[in-house]
């Protein structure tokens, strides 16, 4: 080997080593290396780059609060201008009317706290056009995500059309108070990270993509989150999805004026600390985990019966909104006498006769829920596979993902049901 | 003497009564002088839960118990009209019309139910388990009728159909009708629909239906017996 030869392979090596040092150091990854990185990142320091995120145009607010009607926002959400809703049909306040023992059906109280437990806290709809991009909430109303980690539920995805989405965006950012356009130039992100861990922000938010906020509560898997702050903490990753610099600046410095409802304290701080934070939020590089596709299990050999399909999936998540009527005073929910916008399906799970009956299509045909896509997929399998495509950000214009609103089934549920349907169905 | 002492006990029961309706009267209005407010008494309807029993053991298959439970709560069934205002009453004709047609007409719950409820239900006459089965088919009809269209009654009134005298080619276009559209609801609805188009003679429409029973059935035996088995 030559000198130079020899040479050149030590310093590459040199500079290997360096870089794997530099990576593997904690105290630099969570410290002031973002910082570091984001002057890298951004070319000059001092000169932050915020995401373009595309924006939208708003319909008409009249026309939008007809359609918060129709789509039923205040089943829900809490709303100052909306009618208000009846307690059994109010999904938030009649978990919180149960977990609090003031609801009358009181005998089945302690059968449905544990399965209510996890649904109790949700946004108002107060000052969203005071906080965030037109954009964010039209895109957000046609394909929700996942934005609060600690909150089992999520926004459901409704049958609305961009136009509709814009006119609904239109009727919430009503009460909006843009506020003056602000530069980010000169903030310090990496003195925002800083802060972010002095103010102990991490007890309530994550932010996937960066090194973990410290002081995050741990909660084991499937452990309900009862703190109404962390429950309905976002993940500080979307921010750039959803605020426009002066909006996130106005809100860090002092939530309860933007929004008087809000868990979110207001902690003393000045101006440039709170641009300090936004840099950081708007501009962190995010190194995000890539989206998990779901890996799908081969069918079960063994016989599987309708008994243990309705008690793992059918009873447990499919029957709150496919449900009977006749016991819910007229309302079987949403998936079949209709709400949330959706006309009546009258697909109703509660037992093997009735999800054998099928569902109405929007001509009034009846169908089979078993019955075969394009793909050889039966429909009501397709429907919990699409709801994992809808978890991962790519969600399909032929079949809804279900359950509407709540985590996608594990992998080894729609093994269950998959198999229960391609063995005929076994009552 | 004695007509003094009259004047006197009526004069007494006079005041008595004057007295207490003045206290009556003039007692404060609010009941909370009483300890408390008026709360009207919760009327509990042990129905609800009896029903929903019931109808499980109908898909379990214990259709004498089932149909004796909705007769001691609903004694009145068989002279009952289902209605929107009263769900319970139609799920009780429901269960009791499936399971009279599923017992052939004949409901052996003479020891679970008095005596005065019997009526023909008990009885083992070819004349008593067509009226019976009658009943079933119009009660079914009526319940269809009240839930629209409902692919599960519709199954249902097909198995009852398919045993009264006459209603064979109805149920055999119900049941057919459902099938293709795989609506048909329980495995019973395709052992008839297999014992229809056998008789029939669509004989590989019979084997399909067979097969379908057989995969959704418990217990094959409900899905009748194999051509040339013997009917022992």
């Amino acid at each position: 080997m030559s000198p130079r030869v020899s040479l050149s392979a030590f310093l590459a090596g040199l500079l290997l080593l360096m870089g794997a040092c530099n990576g593997s150091d904690p105290a630099e990854s969570e410290g002031d290396a973002p910082a570091a990185s984001e002057a890298t990142k951004n070319g000059v320091p001092g000169q932050l780059t915020i995401t373009d995120v595309p924006d939208e145009p708003l319909g008409d607010p009249v026309h939008g609060k007809e359609l918060a009607r129709k789509f039923e926002c205040q089943r829900c959400h809490e709303s100052a201008d909306l009618p208000m809703i009846a307690s059994e049909r109010h999904c938030v306040r009649c978990h919180q009317e149960i977990l609090g023992g003031r609801f009358r059906e009181k005998p089945e109280h302690a059968r449905w706290e544990k399965n209510v437990a996890s649904y109790r806290d949700t946004p108002t709809l107060h000052a969203i056009g005071a906080r965030y991009r037109p954009g964010f909430v039209v895109r957000y109303l046609l394909a929700p995500k996942d934005l609060r980690p600690a909150l089992l539920p999520t926004m459901p995805r409704l049958a609305m059309t961009r136009d509709e989405a814009r006119d609904i965006a239109a009727y919430l950012f009503q009460d909006g108070k843009e506020a003056a356009p602000m530069s980010l130039e000169g903030a310090d992100p990496g003195a925002g990270r800083r802060l972010l861990e002095a103010k102990e922000c991490g007890a309530c938010h994550v932010m996937t993509g960066v090194p973990a906020l410290p002081g995050a509560a741990t909660r084991a898997p499937g452990e309900v989150e009862r703190r109404s702050a962390v429950a309905l903490a976002p993940d500080l990753r979307f921010a750039r999805e959803k605020y426009r610099p002066a909006e996130l600046v106005r809100w860090i410095r002092d939530p309860g004026a933007v929004k008087v409802d809000t868990y979110m304290p207001t902690i003393a701080m000045t101006e440039d600390e709170a641009r300090n934070i936004a840099a950081y939020l708007l501009t962190a590089p995010l190194d995000l985990p890539p989206p998990t596709p779901l890996v799908r299990l081969p069918l079960l050999e063994r016989r599987v019966a309708f008994d243990e399909v309705d008690q793992r999936v059918l009873g447990k998540t499919c029957r709150h909104c496919h449900g009977n009527p006749d016991v819910a005073m007229g309302d079987g929910g949403p998936g079949n006498t209709g709400g949330f916008g959706f006309a009546p399906k009258r697909l109703e799970m509660t037992s093997y006769a009735t999800i054998s009956a099928g569902y109405v299509d929007s001509a009034g045909e009846r169908h089979s829920v078993f019955e075969k896509l394009a793909d050889g997929t039966p429909r009501l399998v397709a429907a919990l596979l699409a709801r994992h495509d809808e978890d991962n950000g790519a969600p399909r214009s032929d079949v809804r993902g279900m359950p509407l609103g709540l985590p996608p089934l594990t992998p080894e549920d729609i093994q269950l049901v998959e198999s229960w349907v391609a063995q005929g169905r076994p009552r | 003497m004695a007509s003094n002492h009259l004047v006197h006990s009526i004069v007494r029961a006079l005041a008595l009564t004057l007295g207490l309706g003045a206290t009556l009267t003039l007692a404060t209005p609010s009941a909370e002088a009483c300890g408390g407010g008026f709360w009207p008494e919760e009327q509990i309807d042990h129905r609800i839960q009896g029903i929903a029993q019931a109808e499980k053991e109908v898909e379990r298959g214990h259709l004498t118990q089932a149909a004796a439970s909705v007769l001691r709560m609903m004694p009145y069934i068989q002279s009952a009209k289902p209605s929107k205002r009263d769900p319970i009453l139609a799920r009780g004709l429901r269960i009791m019309a499936v399971a009279t047609a599923r017992s052939g007409g004949t409901l052996a719950f003479a020891k679970e139910v008095p005596s005065e409820l019997h009526g023909s239900w008990t009885s083992t006459s070819s004349e008593a388990r067509q009226k019976n089965l009658a009943w079933s088919v119009s009660a079914l009809r009526a319940v269809s009728q009240e839930k629209g269209d409902d692919p599960s009654v519709k199954t249902e009134l097909g198995e009852a159909l398919a045993q009264v005298d006459g209603g064979q080619a109805e149920a055999l276009l119900l049941l057919g009708g459902l099938s293709d559209k795989d609506l048909l609801a329980s495995p019973e609805g395709y052992a008839a629909l297999a014992e229809l188009r056998g008789k029939a003679g669509d004989q590989s429409g019979r084997t399909a239906a067979l097969e379908r029973c057989k995969a959704m059935a418990q217990d094959a035996a409900i899905c009748g017996r194999e051509p040339g088995a013997s009917a022992s």
